[in-house]
């Protein structure tokens, strides 16, 4: 069947069945590879996106229901102000070996997008993704750091 | 658990110049006789093309490691920034391909384990810069009719201070190609780095940071399929029937294949492969280990280590190995401790499920993955098809994890016969599931240990009995020539230096089909438990404070006891901690390198603690990139930690009970308690020693240890929840 989504700003259309979970509609049928399979079952965040401005887990998200909606993927994330995150990761140097951090950092934007400070308990609780090479203490620095510059710029702005 | 060198081998460097392009490689090994040889189109095997300059005077250096995370392709990077005096820009890294040539000489193998990558690269690498170096010295010095040691190399330039003049790389290529390069070219000394030692911003994290790295997972091939498979449910089970309508029928599934002991779905995606996999019902014959239990399991271990009547040790295996002074010392000892321990299988769980794409045709094949061992995967698809082993080549891919699970093949068979059978490009890719059920585990063990104190409470035998199936019956890396030893069991005793007189170590294989592989610090991922934890009790014998304890028994050797002075003092172990707080230290001498926690912790109800302070040390010898070296020590103790939280693959009625992160939880952001990190260099040794398996075995200990102070009771069985122990967050 054909659908229609809006992913990075652009409308793509898809023929796939509609069950079909978002993350394979963006790995396999538009060949998006920056958003990761870890679990498959929402276990684990290495699938997450934006849709409408909420992070979710496209692993579980079929194609059906997002229908005509607004995407946002690691793809795209340097087009919003939360590409700040993208470079304090590179400077905290939190990656290893990276496979998880596409998933982490969209859930991250989310969270600076709806509490531009967030503290370490909120950190917690909002960032349930799995790092297996444990980068976690890195991840929460860079967090940090990038709540600190937003707030600078929106006291400058 | 290195091959050594082979004398037989004559070592030459090669210098070619072809397109413009100048090619040096080989292998010098210090102390061999070498002979400088004019480029020969037959290349001994071994003597691999290692840089690549263009016309540009940019360089490309290959390496036979691979990137899993651990920083090494960019500490390769730093060596040949530091020997070349290239900026950063000017060099890109790129896999060596997977042909004898670029074999590492010293593992006689490609692959990528044991915390060697930097080691090795520096060892093979570093010359071979050197050599290039050298070249280009003398290359300009020729055209400026000076002798080579008045001139110097920076910034990508040959210079000449005293007269202000330079000449940059890309103009001296064609000459210094044709020069005959010398093997006698040391690499800088240690003292005299620049780059190597320093922190360098890794190459390879801005593009996991804007989703453009491609793993294995990642790789798309023209015309490509994908496949998933089923696994029979239990080990060594083998298919008896299924009917393959039900697959056929969903819409983008093209074909079931069958292969030993599973069946593929090949789809145009990979969800319709799973819905083609999960429309299946086969029936499965359920082969020898249908009854396999992990209680029954454990006991079975339990017992075999109280009797300990397996395989002896020898002292050529274990140092120190003296068996009648440990029965003589346990018989006259004033005490003896005695402690029986056990620990569960454990899955790797890299995040990046096992995956690889395949193009077979009827001569050749061609394989893309994330691997740490590309040589041994190229043997067995080769053998699996029927192939020449060079007909069959392996890209291996940045890697999303590795931990050692990738150091098994099976998938990449599977995905080899299943494009075989296609016809067609297949990438094929195991869900979590079948990721998590299917072996390479770190064995289940158990182990008695029996410590012989004299009249001073310091040790003077101990004799270590182990119970564990072996990971040498299963694993397809070549590590080394076949032993009838399983060494993996005794890593952590065998090359600890505590002053412990005599020892006795003692293994019965206890096998029950479950296929175990190298997991992250392997057999001392098990063995310092055992250790740091006997210690620990030993020091209570001796009314002895455990860091001073262990300040006894490391009497001469100044490198541990700098190690145990550094991270003691870093925990401010000599002063009292907060009320109701308890420390406890644990070393782990596992490889080469030093490394160690001190926790502080509290109990905040019956069964549950509180991780107020985990400080997390490491000497690794020689550094490439200390940041590198505090991310892995601080990865692989919160790698150690979900083992000793929750970590245990479970077997009933033959079937692994665990399929997913929700039934193999491991740690999250919530758990990491704070952290401090000391990262030590070691000036009297010219070895690095590789941080990648360091943390990770000393986690558990110490907090076992810290639980002792804390309550008295030891904890001899992990994970700590199957011990009464649970984390509980900050109050």
């Amino acid at each position: 069947m054909n659908y229609s989504i809006m992913v990075n700003g652009r409308e793509r259309h898809v023929d796939a069945d509609g069950d079909t979970p978002l993350l394979w509609v963006l790995r396999d049928n538009l060949k998006m590879a920056g958003t990761k399979f870890g679990c498959g079952a929402a276990q684990c965040g290495a699938c997450t996106v934006h849709l409408e401005g909420e992070a979710v887990r496209s692993c579980v998200m079929p194609l059906q229901a997002v229908e005509g909606k607004h995407i946002v993927t690691i793809e795209s994330l340097a087009a919003t102000p939360q590409r700040v995150l993208q470079q304090e990761w590179i400077a905290h140097q939190v990656p290893q070996c990276g496979y998880c951090q596409s998933g982490a950092l969209m859930a991250a934007a989310s969270l600076l997008a709806h509490s531009p400070a967030p503290t370490d308990a909120e950190i917690d609780a909002a960032i349930t993704n799995i790092c297996r090479c444990g980068t976690y203490p890195r991840m929460r620095a860079a967090i940090h750091s990038a709540a600190q510059r937003l707030a600078n710029t929106a006291r400058t702005a | 658990m290195s091959a050594g060198p082979n004398p037989s081998r004559r070592r030459f460097l090669t210098s070619t110049l072809a397109l413009g392009v100048w090619t040096l490689g080989g292998f010098p090994a210090a102390g061999e006789e070498v002979k400088a040889a004019a480029p020969t189109p037959a290349t001994p095997p071994g003597f691999g093309l290692w840089l690549q300059f263009a016309q540009d005077g940019g360089l490309t250096i290959l390496t036979n490691a691979v990137e899993i995370g651990q920083g090494t392709h960019n500490a390769v990077i730093q060596i040949a920034a530091e020997e070349l005096a290239l900026p950063f820009s000017s060099i890109r890294i790129a896999q060596a391909p997977v042909s004898p040539e670029f074999i590492d000489r010293r593992i006689e193998n490609y692959a990528t384990f044991g915390s060697i990558g930097f080691r090795l690269s520096l060892m093979h690498l570093g010359p071979v810069c050197a050599a290039a170096r050298d070249m280009l010295l003398r290359a300009a010095a020729a055209q400026w009719k000076l002798a080579p040691a008045e001139c110097s190399v920076a910034e990508g330039a040959v210079h000449h201070a005293a007269s202000n003049r330079k000449i940059g790389y890309r103009d001296l290529l064609t000459d210094a190609a044709l020069l005959t390069p010398s093997t006698a070219v040391k690499r800088k000394p240690r003292e005299q780095w620049s780059v190597l030692g320093k922190t360098a911003p890794r190459f390879d994290i801005p593009p996991k940071v804007d989703g453009s790295a491609v793993f294995g997972i990642d790789v798309e091939r023209p015309g490509m399929l994908v496949a998933t498979v089923l696994h029979a449910p239990t080990f060594g089970g083998t298919l008896k029937v299924v009917d393959e309508r039900p697959a056929r029928a969903i819409r983008g599934v093209h074909l079931v294949v069958r292969l030993p002991g599973a069946i593929a779905v090949v789809a145009d995606g990979y969800w319709p492969a799973l819905k083609g996999a999960r429309a299946l019902k086969p029936s499965w014959m359920p082969g020898p280990h249908a009854d396999m239990d992990q209680e029954k399991f454990r006991r079975r271990l339990l017992a075999a280590a109280q009797q300990g009547t397996g395989r002896n040790y020898t002292v050529e295996e274990v140092p120190r190995t003296d068996i009648a002074a440990v029965a003589k010392n346990l018989a006259d000892a004033t005490q003896v401790i005695d402690l029986t321990f056990d620990v569960p299988f454990l899955a790797h769980a890299t995040m990046e499920p096992m995956n690889a794409t395949a193009e077979v045709s009827a001569d050749s094949a061609e394989l893309w993955l994330s691997t740490q061992s590309a040589l041994d995967t190229q043997r067995g698809v080769a053998k699996a098809l029927g192939l020449p082993q060079s007909k069959v080549t392996i890209h291996p891919q940045l890697a999303g994890g590795g931990y050692g699970r990738r150091l098994e093949h099976a998938f990449a068979v599977e995905a080899a016969l299943i494009a075989k059978a296609v016809g067609k490009p297949v990438k094929l890719i195991w869900s979590r599931e079948v990721d998590m059920r299917a072996g390479g585990y770190r064995p289940a063990a158990a182990a008695r240990v029996r410590m012989a104190l004299g009249a001073d409470r310091m040790p003077t035998a101990a004799r270590v009995d182990l119970a564990n199936p072996s990971i040498l019956d299963y694993s397809g890396v070549t590590l080394g020539p076949p032993s009838p030893a399983d060494w993996a069991a005794t890593m952590g005793w065998g090359g600890q230096k505590y002053a412990i007189p005599a020892l006795h170590l003692n293994c019965t294989k206890i096998d029950e089909g479950v296929p175990c592989g190298y997991w992250r610090s392997v057999g001392a991922s098990q063995n310092v438990f055992f250790l740091e934890c006997v210690i620990d009790q030993a020091a209570h014998a001796a009314n002895l404070d455990p860091v001073e304890y262990r300040r006894r028994l490391f009497a001469k050797e100044t490198r541990r006891l700098r190690f145990v002075d550094a991270l003691a003092e870093r925990a401010n172990w000599s002063q009292t901690p907060a009320p109701g707080h308890f420390r406890g230290m644990a070393i782990s001498q596992g490889n080469s390198a030093i490394s160690g926690h001190v926790v502080e912790l509290s109990i905040a109800a019956p069964g549950k603690f509180r991780l107020h302070r985990v400080v997390a040390a490491i000497d690794v010898g020689v550094i490439a990139n200390p940041d590198t070296v505090e991310a892995q020590i601080m990865g692989g103790t919160l790698f150690g930690l979900s083992a000793a939280l929750f970590g245990e693959i479970t077997m009933k009625n033959g079937v692994v009970e665990q399929g997913n992160f929700d039934s193999y939880p491991v740690v999250k952001m919530g758990h990491v308690p704070p952290m401090e990190f000391v990262v030590l260099g070691n000036a009297e040794t010219d070895r690095p020693e590789g941080a990648g398996e360091e943390g990770v075995a000393s986690i558990a200990p110490a907090i076992a240890n810290a639980l002792y102070a804390a309550t008295g009771l030891g904890v001899t069985r992990l994970p700590l929840n199957r011990a009464g122990w649970e984390l509980v967050g900050p109050g």
